[in-house]
């Protein structure tokens, strides 16, 4: 125990309560880093997606076999996709963190040979 | 006859959970997105954080910047935190630390271990009690080191690592702030400490 009676006054101080007008900033930034978490989900979801694309049609035998609905898109479209999703997530200021796997599945997709426009579409 | 009363489940929620118990349900209803269960926590916290950075900052406008950091950090890592644990030491640290940096930034640009002018603190915004406007009087560093000190409980070594400098600097500073109150306060009251 300190008997300092300075020590006993500090002590002593009530809480401030802060302005009313805090809580009302602070929700609205709750509310805007809720809605950035969940735009980093959506994103990582469709990342996901498009890795799980990539890596389960075998990009060889593309123009022989018949590819089931899901998954009947060619590199250049998923290309796109995976570039609109680069985008966005520049847009909104994602971190590297984020952004390098994007980085990945676009790099392994334009390594593959992509079909010249002669070519025509998938069959 | 209310039946709910004699239900089991209901019966159990009547009772009233501890500090800690709401404090965790809070937390985990926050975590997963519920705006009241925050705001809960933060009518619960925010006064005490508040004060803190009121008494370290003496800055009406700083304090709130930093109450409302204090809540946004506390929001970014709210799926880290411990709901067993209680969030106030966490916040108090979070405020402190946040003064302590703004006040070393102030430093390195001026040289202020003298007194401040005569009325170059702000008021409190409640009541401005004696105590307060004692501690109004001491200079920036030293009324940050005094509240650091003789309130939340830091030892010397904490403040001058905390600052850069040795716990002797965090010692002759609060030593000499506290002459300095007692001074204010009981004049002509002389301590030999």
């Amino acid at each position: 125990m300190n008997p300092d009676p300075i020590h006993e006054q500090l002590q002593s101080l009530p809480d401030l309560p802060p302005p009313d007008s805090l809580w009302p900033r602070l929700a609205q930034r709750q509310r805007r880093i809720r809605q950035r978490q969940q735009a980093g989900t959506v994103l990582a979801a469709a990342a996901a997606f498009a890795g799980v694309l990539f890596f389960a049609i075998p990009h060889a035998d593309l123009s022989q076999q018949p590819v089931p609905a899901l998954a009947r898109t060619t590199p250049a479209t998923r290309l796109q996709a995976v570039d609109h999703a680069l985008q966005a997530a520049y847009a909104r200021g994602a971190s590297d963190d984020e952004l390098a796997p994007l980085w990945d599945i676009r790099q392994q997709l334009a390594s593959v040979e992509l079909p010249s426009p002669a070519q025509g579409e998938l069959p | 006859m209310d039946m709910n009363l004699h239900h089991p489940t209901i019966a159990m929620q009547a009772e009233p959970m501890s500090r800690e118990e709401d404090e965790g349900q809070w937390l985990r209803c926050a975590r997963r997105g519920d705006q009241a269960a925050f705001e809960r926590i933060y009518r619960r916290h925010s006064a005490a954080v508040h004060g803190l950075a009121w008494r370290l900052t003496a800055d009406r406008a700083l304090a709130e910047d930093i109450t409302q950091e204090a809540f946004l950090r506390l929001l970014r890592r709210i799926g880290g935190a411990d709901p067993d644990r209680p969030l106030r030491p966490w916040l108090n640290q979070v405020a402190s630390n946040l003064a302590i940096d703004h006040l070393r930034r102030t430093l390195r640009e001026t040289s202020d271990i003298a007194l401040p002018e005569p009325g170059a603190i702000a008021p409190e915004p409640a009541d401005c009690s004696e105590a307060s406007g004692l501690l109004g009087q001491l200079a920036p560093i030293a009324r940050t080191l005094v509240w650091l000190n003789q309130v939340e409980g830091w030892s010397h070594q904490a403040l001058g690592r905390k600052f850069g400098r040795s716990e002797s600097w965090s010692k002759s500073i609060v030593s000499r702030a506290l002459a300095q109150l007692r001074d204010i306060a009981h004049p002509g009251d002389r301590h030999e400490s």
